[in-house]
């Protein structure tokens, strides 16, 4: 987000959340709270749970919860809150997953002292870390990665869309794996 | 104890079958820490290509808030309707001063009541210290509601959201069987994000909350000293 876009958006939610002075959230601070913040939230909840549809109905939960009474926001802090919401939820929907769904698909661990609690933080994490593939890995290991990892084919499956053998899907893949392993493991970047 | 190398490779060749593999089997993999280790990272790395996809894909939120408002229709005109309790919740909360009022009288009565039953209890008990006490009370009462509830079960992280520090603590403290005491009085109105994960011991906690900067807590013999 740009600087011009946020202090809008916080002048935004400022003005709106204003006209609730007396202390009512009706139905147009929903509305513009949902309006404002929604990308961020859905966003989140995908680096998390990789699938639309689910992503989607964590945010509509959060909203729904806000709806029903059953937690109290504080306004000037909306988005804090809501992406807190939103990362417990993701947790949960999580932790009912099998474990091997979880390691097939390298979900986050509850336990996983990679993720970090703030946002802010964690999306600079993710940042320096695509830096270094941009600079270290091949456009094919990328591909590579992307298609086994973010669209969840089989290796098979793999080879056969980039029309290479199940032997260097597997190869470059390890080179992958290797040269993110050296990424942690220089500079102390394990929290 | 098996090599980089052999460990990645076999990382890869149980990922592509991971339906034989028993839920045993698979605890006992990750219970090494070098594979567990590698996992997480790995999961890391694929979030973070997703942050960079996702860049590209912006969701239809209009489209979205129709849905939602549709599906929730009669919520949110009852909203307007009424003026339920909570709206003077989110009121009192706008105060700060009047939710300081009020936190401190329920931490007053608390430790009011604890008093009582302690000195119920025992025979002979001396004058209770200036210290805090704190007691086998559910934690999740001492929190001001705008923290996320988490729900009955207890290893889920209990989600601190913009609450004062002597607030947190408490709930940290009785948790953990141990008392709290400020040497600061400022410190007590910090407010804090904080995420407090209710499996990491004491020590842990404590070192996770000195990271902020202007957060200074030490752990002595059966207390937590703020400076």
């Amino acid at each position: 987000m740009t600087r011009k876009e946020m202090t809008n958006e916080r002048a935004q939610s400022d003005v709106r959340i204003n006209s609730a002075e007396r202390g009512e959230i009706g139905r147009s601070q929903i509305e513009s709270l949902f309006k404002i913040h929604y990308t961020q939230m859905y966003h989140l909840a995908l680096t998390l749970l990789f699938d639309e549809a689910e992503s989607k109905d964590v945010v509509s939960d959060v909203f729904a919860s806000l709806l029903s009474g059953k937690v109290v926001m504080r306004a000037d802090n909306a988005k804090a809150f809501l992406l807190a919401s939103v990362r417990h939820r993701c947790m949960n929907v999580l932790q009912h997953k099998q474990v091997q769904e979880r390691f097939a698909r390298l979900l986050t661990e509850d336990t996983d002292t990679l993720v970090s609690d703030n946002t802010v933080e964690e999306q600079m994490q993710m940042e320096e870390l695509m830096c270094y593939v941009r600079e270290n890995f091949s456009s094919l290991e990328q591909q590579i990665f992307r298609l086994r990892y973010l669209r969840e084919m089989t290796c098979q499956e793999v080879a056969e869309a980039l029309n290479v053998s199940r032997q260097t899907v597997h190869t470059h893949l390890k080179q992958s794996v290797e040269k993110i392993r050296k990424y942690f493991n220089s500079n102390s970047k394990a929290i | 104890m098996m090599t980089e190398d052999k460990r990645i490779e076999w990382l890869l060749e149980l990922q592509d079958h991971p339906e034989q593999l028993t839920d045993e089997q698979l605890q006992q993999i990750l219970a090494d820490d070098e594979m567990r280790q590698l996992v997480q990272q790995l999961g890391f790395a694929k979030r973070a290509f997703k942050h960079e996809a996702s860049k590209n894909d912006t969701p239809d939120v209009e489209g979205e808030w129709e849905k939602f408002a549709a599906s929730h229709a009669n919520e949110l005109v009852a909203l307007d309707e009424e003026k339920p309790k909570s709206h003077f919740l989110i009121y009192l909360f706008r105060h700060k001063i009047a939710a300081s009022f009020i936190g401190v009288l329920l931490a007053s009565g608390i430790a009011f009541a604890a008093i009582q039953v302690v000195r119920n209890i025992s025979t002979s008990k001396p004058q209770q210290p200036t210290t805090e006490q704190t007691t086998d009370i559910d934690p999740v009462t001492l929190l001001p509601a705008d923290t996320v509830h988490a729900d009955t079960n207890s290893v889920e992280p209990c989600i601190f959201n913009n609450v004062p520090l002597d607030s947190m603590l408490t709930a940290i403290a009785t948790a953990h069987g141990v008392g709290v005491e400020f040497e600061n009085e400022a410190a007590r109105q910090l407010r804090f994000h904080f995420v407090w994960k209710r499996e990491d011991s004491l020590s842990r906690v404590v070192e996770k909350l000195n990271t902020f900067e202007t957060v200074n807590i030490v752990e002595e013999d059966k207390k937590l000293v703020v400076r």
